[in-house]
C-alpha cells in the first residue's frame, strides 16, 4: 500500500520557501555589502584553516626536521632502490635514508626502519667541521659532505648546548612560522571584527526598514481593523517579532554561509592533504546527515508542541488575570490552580521531551567527532609510518576534523534561532498582507475655499452587519453653526462623528462637505480641514508645545503659544518648570483633567479647522477649571461648523441645532428652547440629567 | 555576612532539586575527566609514530577513543538531561507558585497593575531565571572545573612551559572583565532605546484615531525613524565591542598557540618534551577557549536572570489577602462563623474612600435586607453601586463595623465562608473559554447536570444553549462561539444560582437581555428571591415596580428611599428615571412601528 506524499511536510517547506523570498527582498538594497560579507567569511573561513596547517608545518619542516632510514640485507638492494627514489641517499654500507614527505619505497622493508635526524650542510666548512665533531661521539650517526643524519633516539646523548647547535637554523624557522601564525591570527581577528560590524550594519538596516514599512502599512489600515486588534498585539509585531527576525539576517544567515565556506574548504584541505583518509571521515558524513534530518523532524514537532502549551499557559493566565473577581466570587482559587498546574505539567513534560531530544542530539555528534579521531589516528598512523603522511599532516587532519563538526553541532541552537524568526517573518507578513483600507476615490477632489457645510443624507450604518448604529439620518448642517448632538449612550452619536472623519464609510447614504462627497476627497485633504477632541485625552509623551503643533511645521512656535493663550491654557503652562518645554510624562498622568482639556483645546484652536468635532468630557472638574473650559470652548467653537457630543448644559444651550438620537435614529431637531417646549424625549432625557436644573421651562 | 534574598531563592530551589542538581554535575565532571583524556591518548599515539615508529598499540588508543566517545554520550546526555530538567522544573514550580501568589492578591491589585505587564513577568522573567538556574549555572560549573582540570593536565605535561603558555590568560580576564562591562553598559543603551521604541509604537496604535485626524502620520513615522535611527546608532556602538569579543579570544587563545609554536616548539627541538607532549599541549590550550567564552556569557545570563528574580520577588513580596479559609487574627476569634445562616444584611453608615482620593465614593450608607424582601438599587453611573457591591463580598475591604451578615462584621467572616453564601452577578460578565457546562459549573464544579439544567432553565438560556453547536458541551468566549450580552448575562445569572446563595448580587445583571425576558426570568426568581437576601442593582426602574424597598443612590449617598408609589410621588430623580424610561419604550415602539411602515413599503407589491 502506497501513502500520498505528505501534504503538511511539503506545504510547510513551501512556505518557509515563501518566507525566505521576501525576506531576501528586504536584503536587495544591501546587496553589495552582503557580498562583501560573503567574500569576508571566505577570508576568515581561509585564515581560520591556514592557522593549523602553520602548525603542520611547523611540525614538519623545523621540529621533526625528518628523516628515514631504511637498512637492507646487502648493498645491492640499497643500491636498488635507491634508483628508483630519487630524493633518497645512499648510506653505507646498505642503507638509503629518505627525506619525510616522499614516498617511502616499499612496504617489506617497513620492519627496518628507523628515524633519524636530518641536517643538510649550510654552514661555512670551519663550522661544519665543528659540528662534525661534535656528533662524532655518537657512533650511530652518520655524515657526507653535506648531510648529517642521527637517530632521534640519539639526540638525547649530545649535550644541549650540542643540540642547540645543531638546530639552531630550524628554531629560526621556527620563529618564522610562528611570526606567520600570529599575522594570521590578528588578520583574522580583524576581518572577524569587520565582519559582525558590517553584518549587524546589515542586519540593522533591514530590520529598520522592515520596522518602518510596517508601521506606514499599519498607520494606512482602517480604524476598523484597530478596534479588532489588541494594542499589545500590534505592539509586539513592531518591536518584539521584528527583533527575533533581526536574528535571522545576523546570527543564521551568515553562520550558515561562513559554516558552508568553512565544511567546504576543510574537506578541500583533507582530500589535498591526504584523500585515503579523508575517506575516513567522510563515511560518517552519511550518519551525520541522517542524524541531523531526524533531528530536524523531531524538533519541529516538539518545538509546535511546546509552542501550542505555552500558547495555552499565557492564554489560561491572561483569562485568570483578567477575570479575578469572578475567580474569586466563586472561590475557584483551588480549582483554578489545579488546571493551571496540569497545564503547567504538560508544558514541562513537552519541554523535557525537546530536552532529551537535544541532549541525545550533541553527544551523538559528539560521539561521531571523536570517533573520526579515532579513525584517523589509526589509519593516519599506519600511513606515517608507511610514509604517505607526515606527522605534521596527521595533527592538522586532528585539527581539521575537530573543525568539521563544530558548525554541525551547532546545528541544534541555530535551528531554534531560525525557527523562532521564521514564526516572526510568518507573523510580520501576515501583518503586512492585511489589506484593510478605506478606499480612496480616484476622482481626488480637494475644495479650494471650504465654507463647511455638512449634509447627510440619508445615512445608515452598522459595525458588525447585524446590528444598525445609525437608520436612515439625513440633516444638514450651514457653515459656522454648532451642532450638538444628545442621546442616551448607544444612540449613535459617536457614529456620526467617525463617518465624517471617514473613520468608516457608510454602508448606505452619503455625506456631503460643500457638496462633494466626501468619498470623492482624499482622506488626509477631509481630515486637515478638520480636527477632534475626545474625551480620553490623547497626550504625546513629547512636550508641552509639541503636543499643541504637533508635526504641523506651519504652526509656528508663536501661533502655537497664542493658541494656548486664547484657550486659557498659559495659565496652568506657565505655573510648569519648563513651561512650553515641560515634558509630558505618561501620556499626561502628571496633569489633571481640566488641563488636559484645555491642552487639547489649544491644539485644535491651533490647527483652525473648518469643522471641529467635539467630544465633551463627562468628569467633572473644579468650578474655577470649568470657568476656564466654558469660555474656551466659546471660543473654539466660533466661526466654524462644530459637532459636539454635547454634556454641558452651556454647550447645548448655546448651540444652533441639537440632533436628539436614539437607537440610531434621529427623534428629535431643533433649539434648546423649542424642544423643552414640545416636552418630548429631549425634555425627559434633560430633566434626567441635569436634576439640578428644578424648573427647565 | 546576609545572602540576598534572590540568592536565598535560587539556593532553595536548587536545594529542593539537590539529587538531580547532583547527578547532573557529577555527569558533567565526568564528562569532563574522560574528555581531559584525549589528548592524553594522542599525545601517546603520536610518540609511538613519530618517535618509537611503531603501530603496534594503535588499535588500543583507538579503542580508548571509542570507548571515552561513548562515556562521553553517556555522561553529556545525562548532564543535560539532569542540569536542563532541573530548570525546567524550577520554572514550572515558580510559574505555579507566581499563578497561586496571583490568584491570592487583592483585588485592588489589578486596578493599579495591567494584566499584559503582569503576563510579561510570568514569561520573560521567569524564562530569564530559568536561563540563569539552567544555563550560566552548568556554564559557570563547567568553565571553573574544565579549565582547572585542563590545567592541571598541562603541568602534569610539564610545568615550566605550561606557565609560559598561560601568560596570556590573565590579560584575557582582564579583558573579559573590562569588554564585558562595556558590554554590559552598551546592551542597557540598547535596551532603554528599545523600550523608547516601545512606547513609541504603542503611543502610534493607541493614538491612532487622533494620529489620523490630525492627518500627523508622516510626522509620527519621522518620529518612529528618528528613534529608530537612534537604536541603530547604539546597535552598532554595541556590536563595535560585543562582535570584538569572541574574536578577541580566539586571538588571545591564539596568542597561547604562538608560544606554544616559538617555546614548545624549542624544548621539542632541544628534546625537553616530545612531540607528543607538544601536540596535546595544543589540543589542552584549545580545550581552554571554551570556559573562556562561557565566563562573559554567564556574566550576561546571571545579571538578566538576577534582574528578573528581583522583579519576580516584588511581585511575590506584595501581599496576598487573607487566605480564603482563615480568618482574620483578631483578640475575639474564638466564635467565628463558618457560614451564612440567614443572610440578613446590615449597612451601617458605610463610608468609603478609595487609596488617595478624598471625596469619598460611598458617604454614610445605611441600608438593611432580610431574606424574601428583596431591595432594589437604582442610580447613574458613578453613583456607587458596584463599589457597594465590592465591598459586601469584600474584594475591597470595608471598614470595621459597617457591613454585617446575620449582626456579625463581615470582616470576622473567613472569606471562605463569605463568599461561599454570596453569590454576585457582575456587571461585566467575564466567561472563560471553556463549555457552556464548565462555565455555569464555575462555582460548583462537582455538581450534577441536572441541576446546571435547572438553574440553566430559571435564567432563560437553556432552550438557546440547546441550539449551540454542541449544546451544553459548546466552547465559549475568546477561542470558541461568540455569545451576545443577553446570553452571556444569563449564564452568568445561571453561574449564581448554582451556588445556592444565601445573598443574592444581581449588579445590572440583566442589562442586555430584552424587557420581556427579563420579566419572565424575574418571575422564575421568585422562590429564590423568597429564600435569600436579594439585591438588585438596575437601571431599569421597571424592574423594581413590585420591590417593597427600592434606594436610590445619587453621589454616593441614598438621596431616595421607599417602595414604587412613594419614590414616584416625590417627585425626585427616581420618578425622573422612570418617566424618563418610559417615554424611551414609547420611542422604542414607535421605531418599531416605523420599520414595519418601511419594510412594507419597499416589498413588492
Amino acid at each position: 500500500m502506497t501513502y500520498p506524499p505528505d501534504e503538511f511536510e511539503s506545504l510547510e517547506i513551501r512556505y518557509d520557501l515563501r518566507l525566505f523570498l521576501r525576506l531576501f527582498a528586504f536584503l536587495r538594497p544591501y546587496l553589495l555589502p552582503f557580498l562583501l560579507v560573503l567574500l569576508l567569511s571566505l577570508f576568515s573561513a581561509g585564515l581560520e584553516l591556514a592557522l593549523p596547517y602553520i602548525t603542520k608545518e611547523a611540525i614538519d619542516q623545523k621540529i621533526l626536521k625528518h628523516a628515514d632510514v631504511i637498512s637492507y640485507p646487502g648493498e645491492e638492494e640499497a643500491r636498488q632502490k635507491l634508483r628508483a627514489i630519487p630524493e633518497a641517499i645512499f648510506l653505507p654500507p646498505r642503507s638509503i635514508l629518505i627525506p619525510t614527505g616522499s614516498h617511502r619505497a616499499s612496504a617489506d622493508a617497513r620492519n627496518s626502519v628507523s628515524s633519524y635526524y636530518l641536517y643538510k650542510r649550510d654552514l661555512p666548512p670551519e663550522e661544519w667541521e665543528a659540528l662534525i665533531s661534535k656528533v662524532k661521539s655518537v657512533p650511530t650517526a652518520f655524515f657526507t659532505q653535506d648531510i648529517l643524519v642521527i637517530p632521534y633516539a640519539d639526540l638525547k646523548n649530545l649535550s644541549s648546548s650540542d643540540v642547540w647547535f645543531l638546530r639552531k637554523n630550524d628554531y629560526r624557522g621556527l620563529l618564522f612560522l610562528s611570526m606567520l601564525f600570529l599575522l594570521f591570527l590578528i588578520g583574522n581577528f580583524f576581518v572577524n571584527v569587520y565582519l559582525a560590524v558590517i553584518l549587524q550594519w546589515i542586519g540593522q538596516g533591514v530590520i529598520q526598514n522592515i520596522r518602518l514599512t510596517l508601521l506606514n502599512h499599519l498607520m494606512n489600515l482602517s480604524i476598523s481593523f484597530f478596534t479588532r486588534n489588541p494594542v499589545g498585539r500590534l505592539v509586539t509585531r513592531l518591536t518584539n517579532d521584528a527583533e527575533a527576525l533581526s536574528e535571522f539576517f545576523t546570527l543564521v544567515l551568515v553562520t550558515f554561509f561562513k559554516d558552508i565556506f568553512f565544511v567546504a574548504g576543510i574537506l578541500f584541505v583533507l582530500l589535498h592533504f591526504n584523500w585515503r583518509l579523508s575517506l575516513w571521515i567522510l563515511i560518517l558524513a552519511p550518519f551525520l546527515l541522517v542524524i541531523a534530518l531526524i533531528f530536524r523532524a523531531k524538533a519541529w514537532s516538539a518545538n509546535r508542541v511546546i509552542r501550542r502549551k505555552i500558547a495555552e499557559i499565557n492564554a489560561y493566565l491572561s483569562e485568570s488575570l483578567s477575570g479575578i473577581r469572578v475567580i474569586k466570587l466563586f472561590l475557584r482559587e483551588k480549582v483554578n490552580q489545579t488546571r493551571f498546574q496540569r497545564l503547567n505539567r504538560e508544558a514541562y513534560q513537552a519541554n523535557m521531551r525537546q530536552i532529551l531530544l537535544f541532549s541525545s542530539f550533541h553527544p551523538f555528534i559528539n560521539f561521531l567527532s571523536y570517533l573520526a579521531v579515532g579513525l584517523v589516528m589509526y589509519f593516519g598512523g599506519h600511513q606515517v609510518i608507511r610514509g604517505e603522511l607526515t606527522v605534521g599532516s596527521l595533527v592538522a587532519f586532528f585539527a581539521y576534523t575537530q573543525m568539521f563538526f563544530a558548525p554541525i553541532a551547532d546545528l541544534a541552537e541555530k535551528y531554534n534561532v531560525l525557527q523562532s524568526a521564521m514564526a516572526a517573518a510568518e507573523k510580520i507578513f501576515s501583518l503586512l498582507d492585511v489589506k484593510e483600507f478605506i478606499p480612496e476615490s480616484p476622482a481626488g477632489k480637494i475644495p479650494e475655499h471650504l465654507q463647511g457645510e455638512v449634509v447627510f443624507q440619508n445615512v445608515s450604518h452598522t459595525y458588525d452587519g447585524i446590528m444598525d448604529v445609525l437608520r436612515d439620518v439625513s440633516f444638514r448642517v450651514k457653515p459656522g453653526q454648532t451642532v450638538a448632538l444628545v442621546g442616551p449612550t448607544g444612540a449613535g452619536k459617536t457614529t456620526i462623528t467617525n463617518l465624517l472623519l471617514r473613520f468608516y464609510d457608510p454602508v448606505r447614504g452619503r455625506i456631503l462637505i460643500d457638496g462633494v462627497d466626501i468619498r470623492d476627497i482624499p482622506q488626509k485633504s477631509l481630515r486637515s480641514f478638520m480636527a477632534i477632541v475626545t474625551q480620553d485625552v490623547f497626550l504625546f509623551s513629547t512636550d508641552i508645545l509639541q503636543n499643541i503643533r504637533l508635526n504641523r511645521k506651519s504652526i509656528t512656535v508663536e501661533q502655537a503659544r497664542s493658541a494656548a493663550e486664547a484657550v486659557g491654557a498659559s495659565h496652568f503652562i506657565h505655573s510648569l518648570p519648563r513651561q512650553y518645554d515641560e515634558p509630558v510624562q505618561e501620556r499626561g498622568a502628571t496633569l489633571s483633567v481640566g488641563q488636559k482639556q484645555l491642552l487639547v483645546f489649544a491644539r485644535a484652536f491651533a490647527f483652525n479647522p473648518k469643522i471641529l468635532i467635539l467630544d465633551e468630557a463627562t468628569s467633572s472638574v473644579d468650578p474655577d477649571t470649568e470657568k476656564h473650559i466654558q469660555e474656551a470652548l466659546k471660543l473654539l467653537l466660533k466661526g466654524r461648523t462644530s459637532f459636539v457630543i454635547a454634556h454641558r448644559l452651556s454647550t447645548i444651550k448655546n448651540a444652533d441645532k441639537i440632533l436628539v438620537l436614539h437607537k440610531g435614529r434621529i427623534v428629535e431637531e431643533g433649539t434648546h428652547s423649542s424642544l423643552l417646549e414640545k416636552q418630548g424625549f429631549y425634555y425627559n432625557l434633560y430633566r434626567l440629567q441635569f436634576p439640578e436644573e428644578r424648573n427647565p421651562l | 555576612m546576609k545572602l540576598p534574598t534572590t540568592w536565598k531563592m535560587m539556593g532553595g530551589y536548587l536545594w529542593k532539586h539537590r539529587l538531580w542538581v547532583l547527578l547532573g554535575l557529577m555527569a558533567l565532571l565526568a564528562v569532563d575527566a574522560v574528555q581531559l583524556l584525549i589528548p592524553r591518548v594522542i599525545r601517546s599515539a603520536i610518540d609511538d609514530i613519530a618517535v618509537r615508529l611503531t603501530t603496534a598499540h594503535l588499535w588500543i588508543y583507538f579503542l580508548e577513543i571509542l570507548g571515552i566517545a561513548t562515556s562521553i554520550v553517556l555522561f553529556r546526555f545525562s548532564w543535560r538531561f539532569y542540569l536542563f530538567g532541573t530548570s525546567r522544573k524550577i520554572e514550572e514550580e515558580m510559574r505555579n507558585l507566581l499563578y497561586w501568589h496571583f490568584l491570592n492578591l487583592p483585588v485592588k491589585f489589578y486596578d493599579v497593575h495591567k494584566v499584559g505587564d503582569l503576563m510579561a513577568h510570568s514569561t520573560n522573567d521567569i524564562a530569564a531565571v530559568r536561563e540563569m538556574a539552567g544555563v550560566s549555572l552548568i556554564a559557570l560549573v563547567d568553565a571553573v572545573i574544565w579549565s582547572a582540570a585542563t590545567i592541571l593536565m598541562m603541568f602534569l605535561i610539564h610545568v615550566r612551559l605550561t606557565l609560559i603558555l598561560l601568560i596570556p590568560l590573565p590579560a584575557l580576564g582582564i579583558l573579559s572583565f573590562f569588554l564585558g562591562r562595556l558590554i554590559y553598559k552598551r546592551f542597557r543603551k540598547v535596551q532603554d532605546i528599545f523600550s523608547l521604541l516601545t512606547s513609541k509604537a504603542e503611543e502610534i496604535v493607541s493614538g491612532i484615531r487622533v494620529i489620523k485626524a490630525y492627518v500627523q502620520e508622516e510626522g509620527e513615522y519621522q518620529e518612529f525613524r528618528k528613534i529608530h535611527e537612534q537604536y541603530r546608532t547604539c546597535q552598532m556602538d554595541l556590536i563595535k565591542i560585543s562582535g570584538a569579543f569572541g574574536p578577541a579570544i580566539a586571538m588571545i587563545s591564539g596568542l597561547s598557540t604562538t608560544l606554544l609554536l616559538i617555546f614548545g616548539g624549542r624544548m621539542t627541538l632541544l628534546n625537553q618534551v616530545s612531540l607528543g607532549d607538544f601536540v596535546a599541549l595544543n589540543t589542552y590550550l584549545g580545550f581552554l577557549i571554551w570556559p573562556m567564552m562561557a565566563t562573559g556569557w554567564v556574566v550576561n545570563l546571571y545579571q538578566r536572570g538576577m534582574a528578573s528574580l528581583t522583579r519576580i520577588q516584588d511581585l511575590l513580596s506584595v501581599s496576598q489577602e487573607p487566605h480564603i479559609f482563615s480568618s482574620e487574627p483578631r483578640a475575639d476569634s474564638l466564635h467565628l462563623p463558618t457560614q451564612i445562616h440567614q443572610g440578613t444584611l446590615d449597612i451601617h453608615h458605610l463610608t468609603f474612600y478609595y487609596d488617595g482620593r478624598d471625596t469619598p465614593v460611598l458617604n454614610d450608607i445605611t441600608l438593611s435586607v432580610k431574606p424574601g424582601e428583596p431591595l432594589g438599587i437604582v442610580g447613574r453611573t458613578g453613583a456607587g453601586k458596584s463599589t457597594l457591591v465590592a465591598l459586601l463580598t469584600r474584594l475591597f475591604t470595608p471598614p470595621e463595623q459597617t457591613i454585617f451578615i446575620d449582626r456579625t462584621d463581615i470582616l470576622r467572616y473567613p472569606l471562605y465562608a463569605l463568599r461561599s453564601g454570596i453569590a454576585c452577578v457582575p456587571q461585566e460578565t467575564f466567561l472563560f473559554s471553556d463549555s457552556v457546562k464548565e462555565n455555569i459549573a464555575f462555582g460548583n464544579p462537582s455538581t450534577h447536570f441536572s441541576e446546571i439544567v435547572r438553574v440553566s432553565q430559571l435564567a432563560e438560556i437553556h432552550e438557546e444553549i440547546l441550539s449551540f453547536p454542541q449544546g451544553y458541551s459548546t466552547i465559549v468566549g475568546e477561542r470558541g462561539l461568540t455569545l451576545s450580552g443577553g446570553q452571556r448575562q444569563r449564564i452568568a445569572l445561571a453561574r449564581a444560582l448554582l451556588m445556592h446563595p444565601k445573598i443574592l448580587i444581581l449588579d445590572d445583571a440583566l442589562s442586555a437581555v430584552d424587557s420581556e425576558t427579563e420579566s419572565r426570568i424575574l418571575k422564575n426568581l421568585q422562590p429564590v428571591f423568597q429564600i435569600a437576601t436579594t439585591v438588585v442593582i438596575t437601571h431599569r426602574i421597571s424592574v423594581l415596580k413590585d420591590f417593597p424597598h427600592i434606594a436610590v443612590l445619587e453621589k454616593g449617598r441614598v438621596v431616595e428611599y421607599g417602595d414604587h408609589t412613594t419614590l414616584l410621588r416625590m417627585g425626585g430623580i427616581y420618578a425622573r428615571m422612570f418617566e424618563f424610561q418610559a417615554m424611551e419604550e414609547k420611542l422604542f415602539r414607535q421605531t418599531l412601528q416605523i420599520e414595519k411602515r418601511e419594510s412594507g413599503v419597499k416589498s413588492p407589491p
